[in-house]
């Protein structure tokens, strides 16, 4: 296993090191004499798991193989940095004013569709509007938030949104895909789902919408090509390809069937052979989700896990590494916090729990629990035993990792019952009545990147919202909500990094493992990189810099005259 | 009844608008500009109790009660140090109001003095933490008012009874002895 995770290292350090050449050889900038220059040129063709549904930024919230390409053919005001801090996109600049309560957002000039037609601020508030008038379609808070605010358009460049209250967030919700106006005025989202705009998108991103692939009236595949008018420059990579697979084995297979250059997506149940096929590039990359083990903290059944000393007794006893190698293949990396790790907001030196089990027994005595019983020792203060109930989800992988740490904590003598939990109703039957002890969860924060915990963590959610620990810690509460308004970074930042210090010190849930992604490419496609993504289709964030042919530059050195 | 709703739904419209600007000030009885009311913790969460009991027949409402949930949890801290500095002073005044009633007797004003009891009632089942000597204050207080009341009827509009309960809200249900 030691082996997957030196691999892990080499892709990840591979992927720095590319990232930080381009940057630093910047894109059109003369390479050094005798190295190569990306040109255009090439035709790239991807195995994506899943189907075609539609292809709009909209509507794209339930598919990730739609995500995947609308990430290509559209684009928002900003994008992620990979950091996940929003930088302009189709935006020349965002000003806010000192107090959050105002933005002045201008467009880029002579942005176009790729039907050449000018983009102009018509294009975002018509986007905008279908947004707050999209219930069904659009997330109940999305509409809120659209509803709460005021967009004015100033000129064809220029507007202004103006906000009731500040909300430091806000920016990151700038990045929703635009729609084109001239092509859907005057049809509701309603009637845009049914539209055929959705196998024949037009959108602003580096490729445009070409075909589709259609064998025996399923669509199999679709064809992308490089948009010409692409701020700030066309795409190296002339055509992307997409052809559909029901799942990950077909699509490596594709691949080394020869007809496919890459492979969207390798579950680790792949790795060991996907790194065993020469020429075939890993790139890999935390995912937005975190697995936890979640405490019902208000459960009066289960008085002992209010008991911050037990907690932490419980995250040392888990051998979480273990949990990563035996069910993961080693593609998940230890988590310590909340907040996502390689994000601004992450506390770099946020304490760590190893592996103790000797250390969790000595606390758990320290706390009055000792062993009893000797045919099955259990540990006991007074009339309190150390006994509850760890619901998981239903399904192979959880229920061998609740099997995992169930056995973990037997061996410290603390008696944990496993309740397997249809994963359909788990949410409803379990989180949110706060019906259960403790409960293992996977919590996906993909295409949030904004780091709040706001919603997991506040006191204020404790009740009716998602912190499903009923955790009610005011300073960390107050923390979160001053973020909330903070519209200075460095400020926000140093919020979080107390915050994270405080859910290290207090453990209201134990933080397990980030899930790794790893996404395949032929090493002919070259200048790729992946930072932490906020969601899988970041993949494609800098796709416009990829490139498959280059020309060798040799630069004659010019006499100086001495 | 039509008098308090229209006074409760008046209040939390208010609410909706200067919520924000009231919990970030260090204000603790913030006077609204369009009315004579003023906005407390306990002010909201007596108009909150009084409006769930015609919210199920009144969509409107329903959803105005809903936003100001929303609102005050999104700020829960700055609400809960709001009440941290409202249960003294309600205390105060209750207590103030007690002493007049032993003095001159129960009269009339008892069904609108009544409010600053029900208030720390609502107080104290949303406060983070409660000073120490509050519940036996309290209870002092309420054995004083007991020597002053005999069970009777609900003092407010009947409509509201639904959402005050004899057994959490005894002093509702009182008369003269």
């Amino acid at each position: 296993m030691k082996k997957f995770r030196w691999q892990l290292l080499v892709l990840f350090l591979a992927g720095l090191i590319v990232g930080t050449l381009l940057i630093l050889e910047k894109r059109g900038g003369l390479g050094q004499s005798g190295t190569p220059q990306p040109v255009e040129g090439g035709v790239y063709t991807e195995a994506i798991v899943g189907q075609l549904s539609r292809l709009n930024p909209l509507l794209d919230s339930n598919n990730q193989a739609d995500r995947d390409i609308d990430r290509l053919i559209f684009s928002g005001l900003v994008k992620f940095d990979s950091a996940g801090i929003p930088e302009p996109d189709l935006a020349e600049t965002i000003n806010n004013s000192k107090d959050g309560l105002l933005y002045n957002i201008k467009l880029k000039e002579k942005l176009t569709w790729h039907d050449n037609e000018p983009i102009t601020t018509d294009d975002v508030l018509f986007t905008i509007n279908l947004m707050i008038n999209g219930e069904g379609y659009i997330p109940e808070d999305l509409i809120q938030l659209w509803n709460s605010v005021e967009v004015i358009r100033l000129d064809d460049l220029n507007l202004q949104i103006k906000l009731t209250e500040a909300y430091a967030p806000f920016q990151d919700y700038l990045a929703f895909g635009i729609l084109p106006e001239h092509l859907l005025k005057g049809l509701s989202l309603f009637q845009i789902a049914d539209s055929q705009f959705n196998l024949h998108p037009v959108g602003s991103g580096p490729f445009k919408f070409d075909s589709l692939t259609v064998e025996n009236s399923v669509i199999t595949g679709i064809t992308l090509v490089a948009f010409k008018g692409y701020y700030p420059e066309p795409p190296f990579i002339q055509e992307i390809n997409f052809r559909y697979f029901a799942d990950a084995d077909a699509a490596l297979q594709a691949y080394k069937d020869g007809y496919v250059q890459g492979v969207s997506q390798i579950p680790s149940h792949l790795i060991n052979q996907a790194l065993s096929i020469p020429g075939l590039s890993l790139y890999t990359s935390r995912l937005p989700q975190i697995g936890m083990v979640l405490f019902n903290l208000n459960d009066p059944e289960v008085p002992f896990l209010q008991d911050k000393s037990i907690r932490e007794a419980l995250l040392l006893g888990i051998n979480r590494q273990k949990l990563i190698n035996d069910y993961f293949n080693g593609q998940a990396i230890i988590a310590n916090s909340v907040i996502m790790p390689g994000t601004w907001a992450y506390l770099e030196n946020v304490p760590t729990y190893d592996f103790d089990p000797d250390k969790a027994a000595l606390l758990l005595k320290t706390a009055g629990y000792v062993v009893t019983g000797d045919a099955n020792p259990v540990r006991k203060k007074d009339d309190s035993t150390l006994k509850f109930v760890l619901s998981y989800p239903d399904d192979d992988l959880h229920k061998r990792i609740a099997e995992s740490i169930q056995k973990d904590w037997q061996a410290l003598s603390i008696d944990v019952v496993l309740e397997a939990v249809p994963p359909d109703n788990f949410m409803a039957d379990k989180l949110a009545p706060r019906a259960y002890q403790a409960a293992l969860v996977d919590l996906n924060l993909s295409q949030t990147p904004d780091p709040d915990p706001y919603p997991f963590w506040d006191l204020g959610q404790a009740t009716a919202g998602q912190n499903y620990s009923q955790w009610n810690n005011r300073i960390a509460s107050d923390t979160v909500e001053q973020a909330r308004i903070t519209i200075d970074l460095a400020e926000r930042k140093r919020l979080y990094h107390n915050f994270q210090s405080i859910f290290a010190s207090e453990l209201p849930a134990l933080p397990l493992y980030y899930p790794v992604y790893n996404y395949a490419v032929s090493d002919q496609i070259l200048g790729i990189s992946m930072g932490p993504l906020v969601d899988t289709s970041s993949r494609f964030a800098t796709a416009a810099e990829w490139y498959m042919a280059a020309k060798t530059v040799q630069i004659t050195p010019v006499p100086t005259g001495k | 009844m039509m008098k308090l709703q229209e006074e409760d739904t008046s209040l939390l419209h208010s609410a909706s608008d200067e919520l924000s600007d009231y919990l970030t000030s260090p204000i603790i009885e913030w006077n609204i500009n369009s009315s004579r009311l003023v906005l407390t913790p306990g002010r909201v969460l007596l108009a909150l109790k009084r409006l769930s009991a015609v919210s199920i027949n009144d969509p409107e409402i329903s959803r105005l009660i809903e936003l100001i949930i929303k609102q005050i949890d999104t700020k829960k801290v700055l609400w809960q140090k709001k009440i941290d500095l409202e249960i003294p002073r309600r205390l105060r005044v209750w207590e103030n109001a007690l002493k007049d009633y032993r003095e001159e007797g129960l009269d009339l004003s008892y069904t609108a003095q009544v409010v600053n009891r029900t208030i720390l009632h609502l107080l104290e089942k949303e406060a983070y933490s409660l000073p120490l000597s509050f519940e036996a204050h309290l209870q002092t207080l309420d054995a004083e008012l007991r020597t002053l009341l005999i069970p009777g009827d609900f003092v407010w509009d009947e409509a509201l009874k639904v959402v005050f309960p004899d057994t959490d809200y005894w002093f509702l249900y009182s008369a003269k002895k």
